[in-house]
Order: C-alpha cells, then sequence, then structure tokens
C-alpha cells in the first residue's frame, strides 16, 4: 500500500496528504429475544487532502487503483484551487513538527479476529436473555455488540509515512423493569481499545447483565430528588462527561476562534487548584482507553495534552492548521471518522487526574448531598453551561450513603463547577470509551477521572 | 456505471453458498461538495463511493452485510461473513424477501446534464447563496452554508426475481445563521430545499427566506404568558409535529408498541381537517423514486383522511407480520437493511388564506422556528419559539423572545382549528400554515 500511495505522492506538487483507511465494522444487537441487527461490513477508501494558496482542497475514492487515486488527487487539487480564488481568510499555513514515520498498533490481547462471529451473536443472545431471566419485573432487555477494526496508511508530501493498526470493541446492555404502571431502565456500556481480553477479561457480560438488571429494579421503588444547590460527588464516568461535553469543546481551537468562552484564557486560573484536565492520544493512568489514538489522521503522533494544570489554563486542542496560528506544537487532535471525512479538531481521551483523597472520606465529611453515578442524555453550551442527566443518585445524610433516587438532572457552568472542587479522589477510571462525539463526523473517544467532590445544580421533580 | 451484472455475480456467489433467499442492492454516486463557514468558504470536497449490501435468509435468519468495493476478493469476504450471520441468527418466519411487482418509471428525477456538473458550478451556487443573504442586509451572518449534489445509480435484485436498476440527481442546499446588530443578535434561522434538476436549483428563495426571518426577528421583546392560539409556519410544523408523526405511522414501532397510534386504524386521532397523504411517484419529488429500498414501486397512499387514521408504512418484514403488502416504504442504502421512511409527504393545503388565519385570532402567535425537544412515543414537547410574532385582535403586534410552548402532539392534533391555502416545500414534506388551540404559552 506504501508504494501505491507513494507513487500517487510522487505526481503531486503541492502539500498533500494522502491517507488510506479500511475498516471493518460488525455489530449485532438483540431486544426483547429478536435479533434487531446483525451485519458485517467493510468500507475502505483513500482521502486526500491538498492547501494550495490558502486553501483546502479534500476529495476521496473506494476505487484502489493508481490510475483512480491520481484522478482523486487532481479532483482534490481543482477544489483548492477554485477555492483559493474565493476564500476570504486564507490558511496561514502549517506548524512544522515531526511527523510519524513507522508502525503504530496499540497494545492488543486476544485480537477480536479471534472470536468468530458466531460466537460475538450467541454472547449477544445469551447476554440479553440473562437480563430477562434474572426477575419477572424485566420486561425487556436489550444487547449490542460493535466492533471496529481500523488499518491505516497515511504519507503526506512533507515526510509522514506511517501504517497504523487499531481496534475498538464495545458492548452495551439496558433493562427494562416494569411493575404495574411503574416503568423504568438501566444502562451500561463499555468500550475499550484492544482485544477480547481487554474489554471482558474485567468486566463479565453476565455480571454486567446482572447489574444492569438489578440497577432498572432498584430504580422501581425509586423517589425523585428535589432540585436545590448543593454538595455532591460525581463518579468517573460523570466528571468524563463534564471534562469531555462541558470543558473540552470549549478548548478545541477552532471553537476558540469562532469564540468559544476558553478563548482568551490562558495562563489563567479557571478551575479549583486541584484539577489538572488532559486529553491524551495514548491511554494514561489505565490502559486501553476506548479513544486511543497513537498517530492522528494528519499524520502527526500524538500525545499527553495538559488543558488545565493545578487550575491553569495550558493549552487548546489544535491541528496543524490551528497551532500554526497559535504559535504552538500540534497536538495531534485532527481526526477523521471515516476515509471520505477529512481531519477536524476532536477530543481523544479526556479526563481528570486523580488526587489523593479517600472516597470514604469524602462521603463521610459530606452532611447532606448526593453521590452521583452514569451519565444519561444531555448537552453543553459554548459557554460551558451543561444539563445531563444521571442514572443513579444515592442520598448522603450525615456522612452515610441512603437510598437511591431516580430521575436526577445535574447543571451548572463546567468551570464554576471545577472552581468548587475540594477534593479528588485517588481513583482512576475510564468510563465513557462506548461512546462516540459528534461534530459533523463521528470520532470514537474516551472520558473518565476520579471522584470529584463539588457543588452544582440537582433538578429533580417534586412528587405528586 | 452499470451495476446489475455486478449484483447478478454477488447473488449467483450468495445461493451457491447456501443462502435461501438473497437480496443485493448497490449503489454508486459522485458527490461534490462547498462548505462554508463564519461567512467565507471554507471547503470545497467531492467523494466517489460504490458499493453493495447483501442480505441473506438461511433458515429465516438474517444476516447482512456491506462493502464499498465491487473487489472479487471483498465480494467473497462479504458474503461469507453474510452467511455466517444468517447461518446463526435465530429464525423469524417473517424474514421473506418481496415477490417483484410492475414498475413504473417515475419520471423527473434524473438529469442528464447532471453528469457535467462539476465542482466550480458547486461553488458558483453556493457562493450565490451566501451572497443572496449577505447582500439582502448587511447585518445577516451565515455561521454555515452548504450546495452539495448527488449524482448517481442504484440497483437491486432478489432470489425472487426482482432487477432493476435507475439513475438519479439531487441538489442540496441548506443555509442558517443569525443577524447581528450592534450588542443584538437575532433568533437563528435555518432553511434549506433541494431539487432533481440544474435548472430547477434556486439557492436565493431559500437565501432571502432566511435573511428576511433573521432580520425581523431583531427587536424581538419578551412576550405573554398565555393559554391560546399558535399558528405554526411550514418550517416549524417540519420541527414540531413531523418527527412524532412519522414515528408514529411507522409500522415497526407501531408493531413494538412505541407508537400512540397504534390500534387506532380507522379512529379519529385529529381535527377533521387534516388529511396526509404520501406519494412517492410524484415527478420531480425530492423523495420520489421508481421502486423502494426492497424494490417495490411507491403508490400514493391515505395515511390520515380528515381527521381519521387510515394507514401506517410498511416494509416487506413489518408487512408479513400483519400478513399483507408492503405499502412501498422501505427506506435506506447500501450500508444497512431497509428502515422505513417517508416518501414525499403531504399535509393537504386547508381553505383559509394565511392572511386570514392571522386576522381570526384575538390572541396568539405565529412561531416561524421551534428549537426544543420532542418525544416521539409519548408525543410530549416542550421548547422555545424563535422567530416568533405576538397576535393581538388579528393583527401581528410584535416579534417575540424567550417564549416556550409546551404541550402533547398527539393532543394537539384534534385542536388544529385552520390549515392554510398556502403550502411549502419543506425538503420532501409539503406542508401549509396550522393553527391550533389551547396551547400553554410561556414568556420567560
Amino acid at each position: 500500500m506504501f508504494d501505491l500511495l507513494e507513487r500517487v505522492l510522487k505526481k503531486t506538487d503541492c502539500f498533500t496528504e494522502i491517507r488510506y483507511h479500511n475498516r471493518e465494522l460488525n455489530s449485532i444487537s438483540v431486544r426483547k429475544g429478536e435479533l434487531e441487527e446483525s451485519s458485517s461490513s467493510i468500507y475502505g477508501g483513500v482521502g486526500i487532502r491538498v492547501l494550495i494558496k490558502g486553501s483546502w482542497g479534500f476529495s476521496s475514492t473506494n476505487r484502489l487503483t493508481e490510475n483512480d487515486i491520481y484522478k482523486t488527487f487532481k479532483e482534490a487539487k481543482i477544489a483548492a484551487e477554485i477555492s483559493s480564488k474565493n476564500k476570504k481568510v486564507k490558511v496561514k499555513g502549517l506548524s512544522e513538527t515531526t511527523m510519524a514515520v513507522g508502525e503504530f498498533e496499540p497494545e492488543i490481547n486476544d485480537s477480536l479476529k479471534n472470536h468468530s462471529l458466531d460466537e460475538k451473536l450467541s454472547l449477544v443472545l445469551k447476554t440479553e436473555k440473562l437480563m430477562r431471566a434474572s426477575s419477572p419485573l424485566i420486561q425487556s432487555a436489550f444487547c449490542r455488540y460493535n466492533e471496529i477494526i481500523d488499518e491505516k496508511y497515511i504519507v503526506t508530501s512533507d515526510g509522514a509515512r506511517c501504517h497504523i493498526l487499531d481496534m475498538k470493541p464495545e458492548f452495551r446492555l439496558m433493562a427494562v423493569a416494569v411493575r404495574e404502571v411503574d416503568m423504568t431502565s438501566a444502562f451500561k456500556a463499555i468500550g475499550v481499545t484492544g482485544g477480547w481480553e481487554d474489554i471482558f477479561g474485567k468486566k463479565k457480560p453476565e455480571e454486567l447483565a446482572e447489574s444492569t438488571a438489578k440497577i432498572a429494579i432498584d430504580l422501581l421503588d425509586a423517589k425523585y430528588p428535589i432540585g436545590e444547590r448543593l454538595t455532591v460527588i460525581l463518579d468517573p464516568s460523570l466528571v468524563g462527561i463534564l471534562s469531555h461535553e462541558a470543558i473540552g469543546h470549549t478548548v478545541e481551537a477552532d471553537f476558540v476562534l469562532a469564540g468559544s468562552i476558553s478563548q482568551g484564557k490562558i495562563g489563567k486560573k479557571v478551575a479549583s487548584e486541584l484539577i489538572t484536565l488532559v486529553d491524551s492520544g495514548p491511554s494514561q493512568i489505565k490502559k486501553h482507553a476506548g479513544g486511543e489514538l497513537l498517530v492522528d489522521d494528519e499524520g502527526v503522533p500524538t500525545k499527553k495534552t495538559i488543558i488545565i494544570k493545578d487550575g491553569i489554563l495550558m493549552s487548546y486542542l489544535h491541528n496543524r492548521e490551528t497551532s500554526k496560528i497559535f504559535d504552538v506544537e500540534p497536538t495531534g487532535n485532527a481526526r477523521a471518522f471515516e476515509y471520505s471525512d477529512e481531519p477536524l479538531i476532536r477530543m481523544r481521551n479526556t479526563y481528570i487526574e486523580p488526587g489523593n483523597h479517600e472516597l470514604g472520606d469524602m462521603i463521610s465529611e459530606i452532611k447532606k448531598g448526593y453521590l452521583l453515578k452514569g451519565p444519561m442524555s444531555g448537552q453543553a453550551d459554548a459557554n460551558a453551561e451543561f444539563m445531563f442527566g444521571v442514572q443513579e443518585a444515592y442520598e448522603i445524610n450525615n456522612g452515610k450513603l441512603g437510598r437511591l433516587l431516580k430521575g436526577a438532572t445535574i447543571s451548572g457552568q463546567a468551570f464554576d463547577v471545577l472552581n468548587s472542587v475540594d477534593s479528588v479522589s485517588k481513583d482512576f477510571e475510564w468510563d465513557l470509551g462506548s461512546g462516540y462525539c459528534g461534530k459533523k463526523q463521528y470520532a470514537k473517544v474516551d472520558a473518565g477521572g476520579p471522584y470529584l467532590r463539588c457543588k452544582l445544580i440537582i433538578g429533580g421533580k417534586q412528587e405528586r | 456505471m452499470e451495476l446489475l451484472p455486478i449484483c447478478d455475480k454477488v447473488l449467483e456467489k450468495a445461493i451457491d453458498i447456501g443462502g435461501d433467499e438473497v437480496e443485493i442492492y448497490s449503489s454508486s454516486i459522485k458527490r461534490i461538495e462547498v462548505f462554508f463557514e463564519k461567512n467565507d468558504l471554507q471547503i470545497a470536497r467531492s467523494q466517489i463511493e460504490d458499493g453493495f449490501g447483501v442480505r441473506i435468509f438461511k433458515n429465516k435468519g438474517l444476516g447482512f452485510s456491506s462493502v464499498n468495493s465491487f473487489e472479487e476478493e471483498k465480494i467473497t469476504e462479504a458474503i461469507e461473513n453474510c452467511y455466517i450471520l444468517a447461518k446463526s441468527s435465530p429464525k423469524d418466519e417473517f424474514n421473506q424477501l418481496p415477490k417483484p411487482q410492475k414498475i413504473t418509471e417515475v419520471k423527473g428525477i434524473y438529469d442528464p446534464y447532471s453528469k457535467s456538473f462539476d465542482t466550480s458550478k458547486a461553488l458558483e451556487s453556493g457562493l450565490m447563496l451566501v451572497n443572496s443573504a449577505k447582500n439582502f442586509d448587511s447585518r445577516v451572518t451565515v455561521d454555515s452554508a452548504s450546495f452539495e449534489a448527488i449524482i448517481g445509480s442504484r440497483a437491486i435484485i432478489n432470489s425472487n426475481g426482482i432487477r432493476i436498476q435507475e439513475p438519479s440527481s439531487l441538489f442540496n442546499y441548506y443555509i442558517m445563521g443569525m443577524a447581528v446588530d450592534g450588542e443584538e443578535v437575532s433568533s437563528f434561522d435555518y432553511q434549506f430545499d433541494g431539487k432533481r434538476f440544474i435548472n430547477e436549483i434556486d439557492v436565493k428563495t431559500v437565501a432571502l427566506e432566511f435573511a428576511k426571518n433573521v432580520i425581523g426577528s431583531l427587536g424581538a421583546e419578551r412576550g405573554e404568558s398565555f393559554v391560546g392560539n399558535v399558528i405554526l409556519s411550514p418550517n416549524s410544523v417540519f420541527e414540531l409535529l413531523i418527527p412524532s408523526l412519522l414515528f408514529s405511522i411507522n409500522a415497526n414501532n407501531v408493531q413494538k408498541n412505541m407508537s400512540k397510534l397504534s390500534g387506532k386504524i380507522g379512529e379519529r386521532v385529529a381535527s377533521s381537517l387534516l388529511t396526509i397523504t404520501d406519494n412517492g411517484t410524484l415527478q420531480h419529488g425530492l423523495g420520489s423514486s421508481s421502486f423502494d429500498r426492497e424494490g417495490i414501486p411507491h403508490k400514493p397512499i391515505s395515511i390520515i383522511e380528515k381527521g381519521k387514521l387510515i394507514s401506517f408504512m410498511y416494509n416487506t418484514y413489518t408487512a408479513n407480520k400483519e400478513g399483507r403488502l408492503s405499502t412501498g416504504h422501505a427506506s435506506g442504502g447500501a450500508r444497512t437493511v431497509p428502515g422505513i421512511g417517508p416518501t414525499n409527504f403531504i399535509i393537504k393545503s386547508g381553505n383559509v388564506n394565511y392572511e386570514d388565519m392571522i386576522s381570526n385570532i384575538d390572541r396568539g402567535i405565529i412561531v416561524t422556528r421551534f428549537s426544543g425537544n420532542t418525544n416521539p412515543v409519548s408525543g410530549d414537547f416542550s421548547g422555545v419559539v424563535k422567530g416568533g410574532y405576538l397576535i393581538k385582535n388579528g393583527k401581528i403586534i410584535k416579534p417575540i423572545i424567550e417564549t416556550l410552548i409546551a404541550g402533547n402532539i398527539f393532543e394537539a392534533l384534534p385542536k388544529i382549528c385552520a390549515i392554510s391555502k398556502e403550502t411549502k416545500w419543506v425538503y420532501s414534506i409539503n406542508l401549509p400554515y396550522i393553527a391550533i388551540e389551547d396551547v400553554h404559552i410561556t414568556s420567560g
């Protein structure tokens, strides 16, 4: 493949980035005993991006002959040339950096390819059935296994020459419990970068099925919280979603240039000094983060990018174009979902570093508050205001964990919330590895962190 | 591209490996797009993609595979994977492919001149879209806009003898943004349209409607809280009513008991003013084609007739479950198994002029756009009115902001009190202005 791509690259006369990306995608889902999806797909092709007189042109093809790939280059070149006559604000150039050369593969234990599609199908059928069999209260259940197996070759006219292999399996479960007129549901999802052992080694499907069903049943008896501002402890998954959605997007350099709330804040204190927030390509602290990315889609090796260090805003997330504007090193955040997508600034694995508090102490010091677990749907704006649903809210009264409540939401301004943090636990989990982030195209991301104690607004509803 | 001979080859392989019933859907497209952001051209891009999706039933078990390549090796791999899945999938007696039906060609969905449509022509249209909006008033700010041409062909064959191919061309464009006047920022607006033929492309109309809406909503003040009449524009009908309606007439959701309209065929579900049809055979229609994702011809169907629910939309699988025939609403492409979707979805025009609808209202609001949540299962909606206007004693008083409306769509359908003569195509959906009584309107 290098030979083919380089033969085309030799014929080019401008900045050219050629990316071959082949993706195998297998998805199986079962709802209430019925197969909803059993599909196996292969999408491969070449995406070519060129930069001419300050304008980008992009073109892609699934046809892999030298002639077709060269035609695609010419299409991209025409697009860039035509654009350059009409684009007002020109691309200033691309920052110089050491481009990726060589072979890149994350740690994979027991390749997904060692396991047949039959085996994956029976696992999903079995797990879904287990949830329904666990109690007569579980009236419906859903289980889905999805795997993405990627191979990429990236060559650029300024020196990138890399071959990248990757595997990302995901497993999700949902259980619906019904008693008379009450209906509740519970979700669990896991996702990693790695193999079969890496996803199912620690978290066994049968245990996940059991715990998902149990939460759905427990929620049947749960009451709703009353809305108020108070002290809460966020679990690693909520810390992750807060870091990604409410902080991370505001530091993506394209959003910064468009006027996000983080514009002009580098070097300023934006959070409690207990907070160090990172977006990293390679997994940190624990292995197999679901958004692991060793080289980005511009051919830049990724690294650990410290966004906030001890409360001070240190860096934005960049591609080569924005790092030139800000005169910094690119951070390896340029990502494209498929071969037919051009790279955009996206997060990878976003987290808050663990501190030195014990979770038990953090709970026992709270007079009245909540321990919150598991994000549900929500939203965040460019001004860092957010609202997320929470699956499980446990009351804390006089330092003791109490009842489970349902239907809680959390909201606030993310930087205010991070300013209110007064303790950070020693723990660390990646917990959004089954997640996708949407911004014109999808990206596989992960997020996580320790437990954080902070102040925010809990929403619920009044009992009728 | 001649797709049928490739499909024949794939079908033969899938039968040889042991498939009981086999369906191949194939497509080949060229896509050209120019994308604008922050009043400026961002990128021009193009794409060529061919591929196919194969569905195999083995002992009534389902397997699906798709591949964006016609290379021998990839075809074989896809079929092998598909067969493994079909063989191991649980038996479902409703897994049965459709039989061929007579196909009548729907005219006006392929412009032969589209073959020579290129990036510079797309850019010309894109620039006209953005500049028409900007030239209308210097306060107009374009957040993003795009012009896209999709030219290609699709084919479907199955082991029951369906074998057909059709070319199509499509030109899509949208513009979104706001007006900025000093410190004041207007409501956001979003307009879009599409055409089948080059000589029908009309980006100016879309640009001007967008520009007029954002400029018109400048100077908006807080409204009032009351229970009153709401006039929904075609765009806000699209945002507020259409998602829940389409969800609840989808036979798959009906059969899974997720639709509020389950079990209500023949019953009154809406005001007698409301009549809805779906017709995939309209010439030049954006939702038109000669056959659906399974090779079944489209035909006009009645969904709601004078408030009475007449039919849901079916593909072959959901039709098999009820022992009936598909209504020709199988949707999707080569990458997924057939779903269910509308073609050209039409709410019939009424008998009053839009002007008269306004003058008949004592106290109410006009909603140009709706931004909020609708729950398609329950029909509950709540959200913010964008580009809203207050009506008093039959007259438009002022543009309003920070106004919320909330309610339930299925409770609102019987409360429709007027439908306009004027209609507008919102992409493939034809919509009038609709007035609804007794809506809770809250000023923030």
